[in-house]
């Protein structure tokens, strides 16, 4: 088999699945226990009211009915209103999702960068200190719950450092920007950094030690390898064995998971966007799911599936060109 | 006479205080009324996702006040702040425990009454609250609604002995190992209490626990299940699934009406909230009297109080504790009010929002509070949560408000109204006829007129709003016979026509108008004003006008000069202070972060280079 027949099969497996998960999502929401109309309603309202509210949402329509109108919700890209502000779900994703970038985009760049360059340090140097200490931090910062990291962070760099300091240093508590914000582009760009900078801070601490952790492994069966002794016996460079023969080899494994890093990137952080009050999606799918606000819940796990299949897709269809061995 | 002439001597000598103190203060203050106002420049709702962050920021100074604090831990660390002051407010709120009537063994009255004096509310408040945050309540329609509160109901305080008494008197006895059994002999089935999980509501969970083994040392077999919060509203709304449960309710208004929805039998049905299964005519009676033909009030409460004393009998919920408002501001703001039942900072309160001002300055300044939670809509007829309320309830108005302190209908869109019963046809019915202040605008300079209320009340019924819906649905017809009149045709006799009418937000026509059948996801604040650059299309006649906003970050409000019930001195232009976001600390956080950035990098690139790599 060729790779067009290859890229051909996996775009069509992509495709199946999107398509069941599209269905499947549908009806999931649906037999959960819950009911969407006691979260908008008082005890005080009447029972016309409630009807009234669900006859604006289309739940007294048919099954089938409902179905119908979000497939062609889904199609048009709309996703429909959402049942908690009657916002059409596409705004209300465009409005989030920048910030969501911002923060889980630049955190899994950075932390990602991280874990790789930790994690082949260590593995070069195994026993050694520096391994020793970055197996440990790595253990112990991935075993940390985020809301503690989180909440410690806030109290100290948000609260004890601007009283101890009389208000010379610190970082916000809330907002991914000041409020009201700066007029000035430049002020506003520095502003945003530095609202950035705690929950931005949380996410890297949280999620490099898994990434070191692995790449370690990864790394120190690699540099076991004939190949490795090979490039050290013909005098290569330190730099040029660990990157260019021993990373290289290790890069599969390394890419699935930053792929599988992506509906991440999408799905937000929810417990990190909470305690920093960022307006990320995150944030809104939580709150979309405790609500029972069908089609935000189907909108955002729409595209989190959409970006995971993607990502998944790209990996399988770029495997070949990392890994020479790689037949399809 | 003794006695008498003590009383007098306490009574001059208080008045003879009163005067020395009025005399001192400022003419200014003497005069100040707290229907006027508002006295600040700027009002900033700010968000914050969590506790943690909200507490933080007030310590921190970041906000002047915030509202719902419900962990005893941030009331506790606020109170010990000398900077603050902490308020508590008897609130329209209450949890309570519910039986399932509909099935045996608690279709009997006096096992539900027995259970009923197992509740250690002490205990609760004091082991889960730290006596702090709750208070325990006896009675269904709390003393927080005033004389709307039937304090001489049966009650059910905790004792045991009071609970084996009345089994005892109802033939239940004790069989083997201690289990309750039926008068008939048989054991008494195992009941099933549906509880929220541990992880999901531990409060809720504990208060269970308690109450189980409270039952249990009785002999009454009951199992505490577990379900998640959503399948526990599924199996008692929709299903009817449960033996007992415990739940709490918020926001029931200021009169006890939400009892007609919990009680009366046309509600036992599913999604109703009359989840135990009530049924009696008389209380039914009652009750659709109370809520849609009692015109008198003093028809109305005989009718309540009756209705209460029958609800307390039956015994199908049991009140448990009423969760107190508490708040807290910054020491140096002052004109606060507290109203009835809401507080402080609430979004009922309207009159704080008028007259809160610096101590020392009797106009000016901005004040910053946490909005409290999630703002959904500024959409005034979709967005009804307590949230999003605070923003648009300052920037719209109704024809009538309600005295911060009795909570009785006052005059202010429309400064007088007439009722009269009428009879049409077999119909009896009601007409108000509104007489409209005359000095009224709109925030953009149009003239606010009948036939703007005639639109609201048109508009709202045409597209049947939810949210509005009891307000309008008993409205027949709407006249506007000249620019201040307007005349509604009411079906039914009830007090609460005037009270629901007169609550209504009132929308300016031209700007809705054009809005039809987009009502839901029409979005005021985000579309600009036809003719005035300045503004959204988000104009009330209220005292704040929305100058800007973040969605789920903050909305500034700034004092409407126009304002009809402005004070009248006020004649300053509005100044609003600059605020920048981009301050010292954020300049030396970006620069350390840069600076940072660049020391690692190049004793990185000096380290190789050292080292040859």
């Amino acid at each position: 088999m060729g790779f067009k027949d290859y890229a051909v099969k996996r775009s069509v497996n992509a495709a199946i699945t999107l398509t069941a998960t599209v269905i499947l999502q549908f009806f999931i929401f649906r037999v959960l226990p819950g009911n969407p109309v006691s979260f908008m309603i008082s005890p005080n309202f009447p029972l016309e009211s409630r009807v009234a509210l669900i006859k604006l949402w289309g739940l007294d329509k048919p099954m089938h009915q409902q179905f119908l109108t979000y497939m062609a919700n889904i199609f048009t890209g709309r996703f429909g209103l959402s049942f908690s502000t009657q916002r059409p779900v596409w705004d209300e994703i465009m409005e989030r999702l920048p910030n969501t970038l911002l923060l889980t985009g630049s955190a899994t760049a950075i932390y990602i960068a991280l874990g790789i360059w930790l994690g082949v340090s260590a593995a070069s140097k195994r026993g050694s200190r520096l391994d020793v200490a970055s197996v440990g931090l790595g253990l112990f910062t991935q075993a940390m719950p985020t809301f503690f990291l989180g909440l410690l962070l806030l109290f100290f760099f948000g609260y004890y450092l601007p009283i101890a300091t009389k208000g010379a240093l610190g970082f916000p508590i809330a907002g991914t920007v000041s409020r009201p914000p700066p007029s000035n582009p430049i002020g506003y760009v520095l502003d945003v950094l530095w609202h950035l900078t705690l929950p931005l801070t949380t996410l890297v601490v949280i999620s490099f030690g898994g990434y070191l952790l692995v790449i370690r492994n990864l790394m120190v069966d690699a540099l076991a390898e004939d190949y490795v002794l090979m490039a050290k016996a013909k005098g290569l460079k330190e730099k040029a064995v660990l990157y260019r023969h021993g990373f290289r080899s290790i890069l599969p494994p390394v890419v699935t998971m930053v792929g599988l890093s992506f509906s991440g990137v999408i799905g937000g952080a929810v417990v990190t966007e909470t305690i920093f009050s960022w307006h990320g999606l995150g944030r809104y799918l939580y709150d979309a799911i405790m609500e029972y606000d069908y089609p935000v819940m189907q909108g955002a796990f729409f595209l989190i599936a959409l970006v995971t299949i993607l990502g998944t897709l790209t990996v399988d269809l770029i495997y070949g060109l990392l890994d020479p061995r790689i037949k399809y | 006479m003794r006695r008498g002439l003590r009383s007098s001597a306490a009574l001059f000598t208080a008045a003879l205080t009163l005067l020395a103190v009025f005399t001192q203060l400022p003419a200014s203050v003497k005069a100040e009324s707290i229907f006027n106002g508002p006295r600040i420049d700027e009002l900033l709702f700010l968000y914050y996702g969590t506790p943690d962050a909200e507490v933080t920021a007030i310590q921190k100074g970041e906000v002047d006040a915030v509202s719902d604090l419900i962990r005893p831990m941030d009331i506790q660390t606020l109170s010990s702040n000398p900077e603050l002051n902490v308020t508590y407010t008897e609130q329209t709120h209450y949890c309570y425990l519910a039986f399932n009537l509909r099935r045996p063994p608690l279709d009997q009255k006096a096992l539900r009454k027995a259970i009923a004096h197992l509740i250690p509310r002490e205990k609760i408040s004091s082991q889960l609250f730290q006596g702090l945050v709750v208070e325990p309540m006896l009675y269904e329609v709390t003393p927080a609604f005033g004389k709307w509160h039937n304090p001489s109901v049966e009650t059910y305080p905790y004792d045991p002995r009071e609970a084996e008494k009345i089994l005892k008197e109802a033939e239940f006895v004790h069989g083997e190992g201690g289990r309750l059994l039926n008068p008939d002999g048989t054991p008494v089935r195992k009941l099933a209490f549906i509880t929220p999980t541990q992880e999901e509501a531990p409060t809720s969970f504990e208060i269970s626990r308690i109450i189980t083994s409270e039952l249990k040392a009785l002999g009454i077999p009951v199992e505490l299940e577990t379900v998640s919060f959503d399948a526990l509203l599924t199996r008692v709304y929709t299903k009817r699934d449960f033996d007992m449960y415990f739940l709490c309710v918020s926001g029931l208004g200021r009169y006890p009406r939400w009892l007609y929805e919990f009680y009366h039998s046309s509600l036992d049905v599913p999604d109703g909230e009359n989840t135990p299964g009530v049924h009696d005519e008389t209380l039914d009676r009652l009750l659709y009297a109370f809520r849609f033909e009692d015109s008198g009030e003093e028809e109305a409460l005989a009718h309540i109080h009756q209705a209460q004393a029958i609800i307390a009998d039956l015994a199908a919920r049991v009140p448990i504790y009423s969760r107190f408002k508490v708040e807290a501001y910054r020491k140096g703001w002052v004109g606060m009010i507290n109203h009835k039942g809401a507080g402080y900072f609430d979004s009922d309160s309207f009159y704080t929002w008028l007259n809160l001002h610096r101590e020392d300055k009797r106009f000016g300044g901005v004040f910053r509070t946490s909005v409290g939670g999630k703002v959904r809509t500024l959409n005034p007829l979709y967005g009804t949560g307590a949230y999003e309320s605070k923003i648009w309830k300052l920037i719209y108005d109704s024809l009538l408000t309600s005295n911060p302190y009795t909570g009785e209908p006052m005059p202010y869109l429309a400064e007088s109204w007439e009722v009269e019963n009428i009879v049409e046809g077999d119909v009896k019915g009601q007409r108000i006829i509104y007489h409209l202040a005359s000095n009224v605008t709109w925030q953009d300079g149009e003239p606010f007129t009948s036939g703007d209320v005639k639109f609201t009340f048109e508009f709202i019924k045409k597209h049947q709003v939810p949210m509005w819906l009891p307000a309008v649905e008993r409205v027949l017809k709407v006249e506007a016979p000249d620019e201040r009149t307007v005349v509604l045709t009411m079906n039914g006799t009830s007090m609460f026509n005037l009270i629901d009418t007169g609550g209504l937000l009132i929308l300016p026509e031209h700007i809705w108008r054009n809005v039809g059948d987009d009502w839901r996801s029409f979005q005021p604040n985000l579309e600009k004003h036809p003719s005035r650059p300045d503004l959204t299309k988000m104009v009330g006649t209220g005292p704040f006008i929305l100058v800007d906003h973040k969605p789920g970050e903050y909305w500034r409000l700034k004092w409407n000069p126009t304002y009809f019930k402005r004070v009248p001195e006020r004649v300053e232009a509005p100044t609003a202070p600059a605020i920048s976001g981009l301050t010292l600390p954020a300049v030396l956080a970006a620069a350390t972060m840069v600076g940072g950035a660049a020391a690692v990098f190049a004793w990185v690139r000096w380290r190789r280079r050292v080292r040859g790599v």
